[in-house]
């Protein structure tokens, strides 16, 4: 793949400002620790609004700040793409357009809409998709490997923009370029942004879920005991994590074996099947998977009754 | 779009999957219900070779649902199958791992041996008058020339139905319409597309896939599955209602 610069604009900023407002100036600290990060793990400038600058003066060095000055064109649909065009197309300043919304796009014939921007506005607009169905990191990625070059993101999707983690992994991991973010630094992101928020997100995100890289199906267990490759689609350590294996209803004997290991508990082959039931049974009858000293006491108790 | 897409839920399999989830066997069954109630075309209800829980309560689906069809995830071994049959499920799926390092280093057999055995599985389900369908894992990582010939033993085997999965996560919207695109020309298998979620893509390529002639879906409820999970049911029916002609709401639960 040729390496191709993409400028990804931050909008986790003013998302925050739009959903947390007053109560951010207390916490402003951490916010500027916050941007710092941002830019660190990628984005390249974090907009900003002439009421947060007040805020939050001074501002951290070695950042670089936007504000928000382009023209923002906003698209509901990907059916109005043409009627949207034809409006706006006598607009002078072609650097300064921000394609705002299209959320449903990808219905649409999404290549095809997005070369229509490309060869009306050129490469200096910025795209920025609306994520109400899920779609805006996919259409943004598509919108890269067409050849855009300015694209809009928040961490965690605040606000209701491309997930900045998944735009910076996908374009890593998928699209293979080279953009100059850290990504180890995703877990010290969240925690920061979970301090500020009061909120903790869901632990299956994409990139930055803590759980994401925990297994417990002994297909998947066993396979990448052989090949880390065989279930994981980049390492875990590549976005500062590690994985985890978790022992439950779907645990197989390899998994069993590794934990016991882990553990530093010597066991009997014989004695593991047995084990494997009362596992099964037990974490299917509280819902969750297994903890440490539960699966040892297990361990024990089939070894007491022989 | 003119045409028909069917949803084959998977939240009682790959959904349950996700690491620490384990549902107890009444939510399993009112999950179930659930969906049901909703006219989800299929239900995969789970894997009997898990053992005796799990067969009992996917027995008790089996029994108490009146709209969808059931079936039952399986490797590619008569032990996995026989525990299925043992479920009287309408549909047995028989996973079959496709890319070189799944055949290779996972499994450490060829691609005759996988062949061979996936004949046999299928030849010996067939028999016993069950209806089949096979998953090509991490498809997504094999070469679509492979799959093409996969797609050809089948059909000689009357297969009628392939699921492409995405096992790593790792397809965009315009490499899955690549492959979905290059498998439908090339054979006349349905095709059933799996997405994972592990780039925030999965309800994307699930909705290319059907755009490009999956006539199947995988989705779970919230998404919910390995690593960052699969395609959430939710949001495929949001973003597809009306594109679709039976793609509708789900009731609130």
């Amino acid at each position: 793949m040729k390496e191709r610069q993409v400028e990804i604009v931050d909008k986790t900023l003013v998302a925050l400002w739009d959903v947390y407002g007053e109560k951010l100036k207390e916490k402003s600290d951490k916010v500027k620790e916050l941007i710092k990060l941002l830019y660190l793990i990628g984005s390249d400038y974090i907009e900003i609004t002439p009421e947060i600058y007040e805020e939050l003066f001074p501002l951290p060095a070695d950042v670089e700040f936007r504000v928000n000055v382009v023209k923002e064109i906003y698209i509901q649909s990907g059916c109005d793409v043409d009627l949207s065009i034809k409006i706006n197309k006598n607009i002078n300043n072609l650097n300064n357009i921000r394609i705002v919304g299209l959320d449903d796009l990808m219905i649409y014939t999404y290549e095809e809409e997005l070369l229509k921007f490309m060869n009306s506005f050129g490469k200096g607009m910025e795209l920025c998709i609306g994520n109400e169905y899920g779609c805006s990191t996919a259409l943004t990625l598509e919108w890269i490997k067409l050849g855009g070059h300015k694209v809009v993101a928040s961490f965690a999707g605040i606000g209701g923009y491309t997930p900045l983690e998944e735009l910076l992994g996908a374009i890593e991991f998928i699209q293979k370029i080279n953009l100059r973010g850290n990504h180890v630094l995703f877990p010290t992101v969240l925690q920061i942004f979970e301090e500020i928020t009061g909120e903790e997100l869901p632990t299956n995100m994409p990139f930055i879920g803590k759980n994401i890289f925990n297994v417990e199906s002994g297909v998947h267990v066993n396979g990448i005991s052989k090949d880390v490759h065989t279930y994981e689609p980049y390492d875990p350590k590549e976005i500062g994590r590690e994985r985890k294996i978790v022992i439950g209803k779907h645990s197989g004997i390899k998994s069993l074996k590794i934990k016991l290991d882990e553990l530093k508990i010597p066991y009997e082959e014989k004695k593991l099947e047995s084990v494997l039931d009362i596992v099964r049974k037990e974490s299917t009858e509280m819902g969750r998977g297994l903890l440490d000293d539960e699966i040892e006491n297990i361990y024990n108790r089939v070894g007491a009754k022989r | 779009m003119n045409r028909e897409v069917y949803i084959v839920d998977t939240t009682l399999r790959d959904g349950e999957q996700a690491p620490g989830k384990a549902f107890t066997v009444n939510q399993k069954v009112e999950i179930a219900k659930y969906l049901d109630v909703n006219n989800v075309y299929q239900i995969e209800a789970g894997t009997p070779a898990m053992g005796s829980v799990e067969k009992d309560c996917i027995i008790q689906i089996v029994d108490e649902m009146e709209n969808s069809f059931i079936s039952t995830w399986n490797r590619i071994n008569k032990k996995d199958i026989k525990d299925s049959i043992e479920c009287n499920p309408h549909i047995i799926h028989l996973s079959v791992p496709t890319s070189e390092i799944q055949i290779y280093s996972n499994l450490k057999k060829d691609k005759n041996w996988v062949e061979n055995t996936l004949k046999d599985c299928v030849y010996f389900t067939k028999e016993r008058g069950y209806e089949v369908t096979i998953g090509f894992e991490d498809a997504s990582r094999t070469d679509i020339k492979y799959l093409i010939h996969l797609c050809e033993i089948l059909e000689k085997l009357d297969v009628h139905r392939v699921r492409y999965a995405d096992t790593v996560g790792i397809l965009s919207p315009s490499t899955t319409r690549k492959a979905i695109t290059n498998l439908s020309e090339n054979t006349s298998i349905e095709i059933e597309i799996h997405a994972h979620n592990d780039f925030g893509m999965a309800t994307a390529i699930s909705i290319e896939g059907v755009k490009s002639g999956a006539k199947y879906v995988n989705c779970t409820l919230d998404g919910i599955g390995e690593r960052a999970g699969n395609c959430s049911m939710q949001e495929f029916i949001k973003a597809t209602k009306g594109f679709f002609p039976n793609i509708c709401e789900l009731d609130a639960y």
